[in-house]
């Protein structure tokens, strides 16, 4: 018998991956959304009036990371001012957070103390910004989630049982395709009494699986025709087990290439309904909430327009320059 | 058990497909019996309906275009072709495995070979993880793999197509069962491999006592595993028999020109022999005898009545008006 010597295994991803990482471009778009993963993550400690550390009376304390009774009402400017000796805090590189409003700054240039101005409230751009990142990716990511989910669901059971599942499956996609996303959006908005970030994700996700679906679908079609489905069969395996063991994790490459240019397309969505005043409610911060305001005093204060526009230009290109990447890695067409 | 070992018993088989450009009657009443210890080798050429026969005893034919229309398939005495899904699929891998002939896609390539095997045992048994593990690697060795712990953790692509054929086996066998259907399981190795995995599938079915129907097209691989033979020509069977009086005497012509048109290793220079003509299109059968068109011995008769198998010596049968005159009229 002829022995090969034993190898590390080297599973697919790792292929995957070694192809990802040629692409010089992409993997710069992933490094600039994983530093804006961690600025959104780490938003509390970036911009925030609230100390990250401090020491009362002998005992230290993470006020903006747990919540202290005593410090509820706590006016942190005043607090910091009087501090007694032997006491320190420690603030945010940004001692502002996005809803502190300084009445006698409105519309200020950017300048040392406020790197991208203030707003018509005096609200520091910066703080802003970086709190506006954490709505518009958890949009990305939640209404993402939702929709690969209820693709996945159905696409797979579409293409694995065919026939008359498939034809209703198939008809209920077409149908929602057909929904105008936007103005689905703007009802639901309309009927909904709270607004609330939930929603606008549910809804995004909702009216979003049908490209998943279709996706899953044919990769399901291709591959339940393949020996080693047939083979599962053979050997009595379930045909949940076999859906979701056997089949998804060899279709799943392409769904997570079009999971990512969804969640750009996610983002995009938010920001044009914030933009139009129907997306996050108002002391919340987001990119498109941002714009919206900004659409006031375009010729008085460019930086409200630019700084946020740019936010959205950006992280959008570069989840399609992951996406793109991604793509061109999975594809087995293009690796020798 | 049935009498004299008889574990599975196919009768009057008919699968159809139902394509746009009409009926396909890939099988046509096809009657087979396998017996415990023994092997029973389906041989005929590309698209006669063997893999289609295997498919239709495992209700694995893909529905649709394909169904089932008539016959039954009996394990034990019991017809498989009235069972629920459920209890099809308990019987699958458990009382029925099946090996296929290209191990290379029959493996799942994203995971690991061993938890493709504990998966099959798991489907069927009760077991905790550690004892399918165990098994697992139990199987390995059984299938002669070497250093079957680390050969566990091995990937698919990591093992040559032998390993793979192997690996495949130990999957199908690992839950002991009754009967093993190998379609075309060497077709796709090279030669010395193909003859290991041949004696290694001889060596487990006496050890596991199991009925084996191999499906092949390889005159040579069957003279070398069958103890009985069926030759299947568009959709039927035509002849059945033990294996040694087949090659000495083939009694239908087809049979005939088939081992005729064997390449020997004498006789440089000559011709190879062909049977003319060709295969018929399921979908537009010949009328009477399937054969009729392309055979020598061809007349009246052939055109309009359908030969039906029948006993033309002890333990020989044939469908083929003229099984009696062959021998005069061939030679």
């Amino acid at each position: 018998m002829t022995e090969r010597p034993a190898r590390k295994p080297r599973a697919y991803w790792r292929l995957v991956l070694r192809e990802f990482f040629k692409r010089r471009l992409s993997v710069a778009a992933l490094a600039a959304t994983l530093l804006q993963l961690l600025v959104a993550l780490l938003a509390p400690y970036l911009a925030n009036e609230v100390p990250i550390v401090l020491r009362e009376q002998g005992k230290i304390c993470f006020p903006s990371t747990f919540d202290y009774p005593r410090f509820r009402t706590t006016d942190w400017a005043a607090f910091v001012r009087d501090l007694p000796s032997g006491d320190w805090v420690l603030m945010p590189p940004l001692p502002v957070g996005p809803s502190h409003t300084d009445i006698f700054n409105r519309l200020d240039h950017p300048s040392r103390r406020h790197l991208m101005g203030t707003d018509d409230l005096g609200r520091d751009v910066l703080a802003r910004m970086i709190w506006g990142g954490r709505i518009s990716l958890s949009v990305g990511f939640v209404a993402v989630g939702i929709a690969v989910i209820i693709g996945i669901i159905f696409g797979s059971i579409a293409g694995y049982f065919g026939g008359a599942a498939d034809l209703v499956i198939s008809r209920v996609i077409e149908v929602v395709i057909c929904f105008p996303t936007f103005f689905l959006l703007l009802t639901i908005i309309a009927l909904v009494a709270r607004m609330s970030i939930f929603y606008l994700m549910l809804a995004i996700g909702i009216v979003g699986w049908t490209g998943i679906a279709r996706l899953v679908r044919g990769e399901f079609l291709r591959l339940r025709e393949q020996d080693f489905v047939v083979a599962a069969r053979a050997l009595g395996v379930p045909a949940r087990r076999i859906i979701f063991r056997h089949i998804l994790p060899n279709a799943i490459a392409p769904v997570l290439v079009s999971a990512t240019f969804g969640i750009a397309g996610a983002i995009l969505t938010e920001s044009g309904l914030s933009f139009l005043g129907f997306g996050v409610p108002p002391p919340t911060a987001s990119w498109g909430s941002i714009l919206s305001l900004a659409r006031q005093y375009v010729y008085q204060a460019w930086w409200l327009t630019a700084f946020p526009g740019a936010a959205i230009f950006f992280s959008i290109l570069c989840y399609n320059l992951i996406g793109e990447g991604l793509r061109d890695a999975v594809d087995p067409r293009l690796r020798i | 058990m049935g009498q004299n070992g008889e574990v599975l018993k196919v009768r009057n088989l008919s699968t159809h497909f139902y394509t746009g450009a009409g009926v396909a009657k890939a099988v046509q009443k096809v009657d087979l019996t396998l017996k415990r210890g023994r092997t029973l080798g389906l041989v005929g050429e590309s698209g006669c309906g063997k893999s289609v026969t295997a498919l239709s005893i495992m209700r694995l034919v893909p529905e649709p275009p394909g169904r089932i229309v008539a016959g039954r398939v009996e394990l034990d005495g019991r017809n498989l072709l009235e069972l629920s899904e459920a209890e099809m699929r308990s019987v699958r891998g458990s009382r029925i495995a099946m090996i296929f002939q290209e191990p290379m896609t029959s493996l799942n390539p994203v995971f690991t070979v061993g938890s493709q095997i504990v998966e099959a045992v798991r489907v069927h048994e009760r077991l905790s993880r550690t004892a399918a593990r165990d098994r697992a690697v139990e199987m390995l060795s059984t299938v002669r793999i070497p250093n079957p712990a680390q050969r566990m953790r091995s990937y698919p692509h990591q093992l040559s197509g032998g390993q793979q054929q192997r690996v495949m086996i130990a999957m199908a066998l690992a839950c002991g069962p009754d009967v093993l259907i190998a379609d075309e399981p060497t077709t796709a190795l090279d030669v010395t491999i193909q003859s290991q995995i041949l004696s290694l599938l001889d060596d487990l079915q006496a050890r596991l006592s199991m009925a084996v129907l191999f499906i092949t097209h390889d005159m040579a691989v069957i003279a070398q595993t069958a103890d009985d033979v069926a030759v299947m020509y568009a959709g039927t069977i035509v002849e059945r028999a033990p294996v040694k009086p087949l090659f000495n005497k083939p009694l239908h012509p087809y049979t005939r020109l088939l081992f005729r048109s064997i390449p020997t290793g004498g006789a440089r220079g000559s011709r190879l022999e062909t049977i003319a003509g060709q295969v018929p299109s399921l979908l537009a059968l010949p009328t009477g005898c399937r054969f009729h068109p392309r055979c020598p011995l061809a007349f009246e008769r052939c055109v309009k009545e359908e030969p039906v198998l029948r006993e033309v010596e002890d333990g020989r049968l044939v469908a083929c008006h003229r099984a009696g005159e062959i021998e005069e009229l061939m030679k």
